[in-house]
């Protein structure tokens, strides 16, 4: 193998040459775009070729919002992939799950090694904005670690659910290993695509014994913690340490996990209205526990019965999709290295504290401003769509088209059921928000506004303005 | 007066006793007007055929002083002459803010204004520095009293004609609603009275005077000030020019999207002429950023794509020390033009040839984020006790924390437990995002003396 790459590498040595120093670089936010445009077509043909549809081919817009979605992590939908699609889609829509999920940038990156082509200097410097890297280290050296760890944790997780779902009387052999492989791969880029809703034998959707929970929520949990602080963990023994991003991301994720659990625990236990009375007490926090993992970001639903959520638990789902999983995970968001910036600066802030501090370091200014520009421009796009939406769908209310646009926006994938109703232009939002949401909230902004020239070689007077 | 009043001066506070902080001060002040606005509206003769009950008239009370206009009851059908009065001052105090009514009181009885005080009122005036307070007060008082003056003449002008009115009733409803509108309150009397099935009366000519009323009161004391004082200076304060920037632009914004929105087949105001929809549309724009009269008669009517731009509007409100809350427009505009530079990568947030201090965007971040997490509890414990569908209960919530008072017919329907709740948004929302958890966490002791070192941590 080694020689091998060693070969194609001489042979694609002269292209090292350096034309493309006299080009413009394109910046790194541009090509991130760029770069998911170019798979979404891909994959929006892949879907739409005859041999992908089951008993007929995709539609253009089916394919479109299939391809985005897959690729975002999301697991919206508007077709049922397991009735919808043959086994060539099936696989594809895995793929392209799974290339969405270690994001292009590595692909790319291990795409560009096999070749044998030189990785760019702009490649690394956007595989580290996309890895969340907070200095350009030794790419190369870690994409491999982070495509072998995403590769280790999917086929263990895909080799248990397999044993487990042998078992079951309604699968094949070979029906088992598959949907095995896809559900762990699913569930561990958190994108909540099902084979199981539209089988004969399963009305509810994925089987809800506790075992499949189990290992389907410690997928969901492990990918939306993040390449960084997953890195981190590995290097504990040898470190002894862990980095202030890690340290916050894991305080955030455990309240958010515990306050989705505690909420909807008890908004559902409530006799009469809640959809969990009269379960016995165990499985009831066993699946209040599921869903406020799952919600986070990737659609998988725990509750059978998702739509008759009560609105309580519709707004608790709504805010942790909102805040989403941490920066560089599977999930999206406004991620919760915002979430806790934001508060953490708040409460410096009414404490009269010069700068943003938390457990004896204090925050850069310049992590503050963007954190702030997170939260409004997210803000801004999820009202915009909402609006949009209901102003294309008379029947739509205002309820349903939240959710379903915050759940594209974090490529969360819960769905009150309205997305499958929907007309053409209020797919092709939800398709547009899917992209935003998994380019992060700034990323396409950036792209649109960033200057060009030089760095601006004027400061301006300050002046006060009132607020709040 | 003079005797009288030196008379009446005492020497000041003892200097060993430790001042109360301005925030406190505050949440103090407006906690204790209403204990007193609840006791009043409890008196029996407040009431039209009974007292009111506590509940009511502490909801009533705390919804005047905040200038909100959320009711429990109908105050054309529920009070006495006496409670509107009380209703019209409590209005009008909670309007002009405590604070200035302090001022006034203080000198009137020749009390000296201390420091604390003058601090106090520098930061709920708005105003970047303690400056001449006291003539300052003064001269609020008499443009905010002009001002209704005015827009209570000519609505009684007006509305004297309507035979539905006797003459008295044309003058004290003209009053009232006058400072209602210009206090952006939202209270009215019409509701309630058997010739006025839909409320307010919705005629052309009193949807001008209501809206530009409004949307006067909607600028803020600093803006008129910077406004009336043009002449002199030839100058608008960076404070002005964008205040006045982002009032056009919501407004422009609200008028647009509900005349879109309404106009369509399914919309409320589909069979009305062009020119009705627009004006309609423009009250319910002014209005809709925290005034609370509503601009059709039933707001359910209202298509969802109009209910999300109304939330929104009123959730951004009116600018800082003005009669309406929300989370300002100077916090929308700061994070906007955050936003936008830290897009453009340039250094610090820049706008018009200014940039904002670091603690300006800091504040403004947190603004967003405790009104934020307000709105979202309190709507999360009213669906947990309510069975309601969630936009009606985000509705009334947004309202109430925007002190704006439009409703989509919940605030009648709570039970106690979600009253309380709405009060106490009421109540946070007219002291400002902030002032209630600087109130209670400031640190009294001196300074952090260390400086931590930085770290930094990856977001969005």
């Amino acid at each position: 193998m080694n020689r091998l790459l060693q070969w194609v590498g001489l042979s694609a040595a002269p292209r090292r040459s350096l034309p493309s120093t006299q080009r413009k670089p394109i910046p790194p936010a541009l090509r991130l775009v760029l770069g998911l445009v170019v798979l979404v077509c891909i994959g929006t043909l892949l879907l739409m070729l005859p041999i992908s549809g089951a008993n007929r081919s995709l539609a253009f817009n089916e394919a479109l919002f299939t391809a985005t979605s897959a690729l975002s992590v999301t697991g919206l939908t508007i077709i049922s992939p397991v009735n919808d699609l043959s086994l060539f889609g099936q696989i594809v829509l895995l793929l392209l799950i799974q290339i969405g999920g270690v994001g292009f940038m590595v692909t790319a990156v291990i795409v560009l090694r096999f070749l044998g082509r030189r990785i760019s200097l702009t490649d690394r410097l956007t595989l580290t904005d996309s890895l969340g890297l907070l200095a350009p280290g030794a790419i190369v050296h870690l994409t491999r670690n982070v495509l072998a760890t995403v590769l280790t944790i999917e086929g263990i997780g895909a080799l248990l659910l397999y044993l487990h779902w042998r078992g079951d009387a309604r699968l094949t052999e070979g029906q088992a290993a598959f949907f095995a492989l896809f559900h762990a791969v699913s569930a561990f880029c958190n994108a909540g695509f099902d084979l199981f809703n539209g089988i004969p034998g399963y009305d509810g959707g994925i089987p809800r014994d506790a075992f499949s929970l189990l290992i389907i929520g410690i997928l969901l949990f492990v990918g939306g913690l993040g390449i960084p602080v997953v890195a981190d963990l590995l290097a504990y023994r040898r470190g002894r340490h862990f980095s202030l991003h890690t340290r916050i991301t894991l305080i955030v994720i455990f309240f958010l996990i515990v306050s989705g659990t505690v909420g909807l625990y008890f908004a559902e236990s409530r006799s009469e209205v809640g959809v969990l009375s009269g379960k016995p007490t165990y499985e009831r926090l066993l699946l209040a526990f599921f869903q406020a993992v799952a919600s986070r970001s990737s659609g998988i639903v725990g509750i059978a019965t998702f739509e008759d959520l009560t609105p309580a638990s519709q707004v608790l789902l709504m805010t942790l999709m909102f805040v989403g999983s941490p920066p560089a995970s599977m999930g999206g968001g406004i991620t919760t290295g915002t979430f806790a910036v934001l508060t953490i600066s708040l409460w410096s802030f009414v404490r009269g504290l010069p700068a943003a501090q938390f457990g004896g370091r204090s925050l850069a200014v310049g992590t503050v401003r963007k954190a702030s520009a997170v939260l409004t421009i997210s803000l801004f796009v999820v009202l915009l769509a909402s609006w949009l939406i209901l102003m294309t769908h008379p029947d739509a209310t205002l309820d349903q088209a939240a959710f379903e646009v915050i759940s594209a926006f974090a490529t969360c994938g819960l769905s009150l059921g309205f997305t499958s109703e929907m007309n053409i232009f209020g797919q092709l939002i939800i398709v547009a928000m899917m992209f935003w949401g998994r380019l992060g909230a700034l990323t396409i902004v950036i792209a649109l506004a960033q200057q060009q020239g030089k760095p601006q070689p004027l400061v301006y007077p300050e002046e006060q303005l009132l607020i709040g | 007066m003079k005797p009288f009043a030196s008379w009446l001066r005492r020497p000041a506070h003892p200097s060993s006793e430790r001042p109360i902080p301005p925030a406190v001060r505050l949440v103090l002040g407006l906690a204790l007007l209403v204990a007193v606005g609840t006791f009043l509206l409890m008196l029996p003769i407040a009431g039209a055929t009974e007292p009111l009950s506590f509940d009511e008239a502490l909801f009533t009370a705390t919804s005047a002083l905040t200038v909100t206009g959320l009711a429990t009851i109908i105050p054309g059908a529920d009070l006495s002459l006496f409670g509107q009065i009380v209703l019209l001052v409590l209005i009008q105090i909670g309007g002009v803010g405590f604070m200035v009514v302090t001022v006034v009181i203080l000198r009137v009885l020749g009390r000296k204004i201390s420091l604390q005080d003058r601090l106090t009122l520098t930061d709920s005036l708005g105003l970047p520095v303690p400056g001449a307070i006291v003539k300052l007060t003064r001269n609020v008082l008499a443009t905010v009293l002009t001002l209704e003056g005015a827009g209570a003449l000519l609505l009684y002008l007006h509305w004297r004609s309507d035979e539905r009115l006797s003459e008295g009733q044309a003058a004290f409803f003209g009053l009232f609603h006058a400072v209602s509108a210009f206090c952006n309150a939202g209270f009215d009397l019409f509701t309630g009275l058997p010739g006025y099935p839909e409320g307010i009366p919705r005629d052309n000519l009193s949807l001008i005077l209501l809206g530009l009323l409004i949307f006067i009161g909607g600028l803020g004391i600093p803006v008129i000030a910077d406004l009336l004082a043009y002449r002199r200076r030839h100058h608008f304060s960076l404070h002005t020019r964008i205040t006045l920037g982002v009032s056009a632009f919501l407004l422009f914004c609200g008028t647009l999207g509900f005349f879109l929105a309404e106009g369509r087949l399914i919309g409320a105001l589909n069979e009305e002429s062009l020119g009705r929809r627009l004006l309609t549309a423009w009250f319910a724009s002014t209005a809709a950023r925290t005034a609370g009269f509503a601009a059709i008669p039933d707001l359910n009517d209202l298509t969802g794509a109009s209910q999300v731009l109304m939330m929104t509007l009123m959730f951004i409100g009116c600018p800082p020390a003005s009669m309406g809350g929300g989370i300002t427009t100077g916090t929308f505009a700061i994070l906007s033009i955050s936003f936008w530079s830290f897009a453009r990568g340039l250094p610090a947030a820049q706008f018009g040839g200014r940039s904002f201090a670091v603690g300006t965007v800091r504040k403004a971040a947190a603004v967003l984020t405790v009104a934020l997490f307000l709105v979202l509890l309190a709507t999360w414990l009213i669906l947990m006790t309510h069975d309601v569908p969630i936009h009606v209960v985000t509705f009334e919530v947004i309202s109430a924390f925007a002190t704006c008072g439009l409703t989509l017919g919940l605030t009648n329907e709570l039970n106690f437990f979600g009253q309380l709740i709405i009060i106490l948004v009421m109540f946070w929302g007219r002291l400002g995002a902030l002032t209630i958890v600087i109130a209670l966490a400031q640190q009294q002791g001196k300074p952090q003396s260390l400086v931590y070192p930085e770290e930094q941590i990856l977001i969005g």
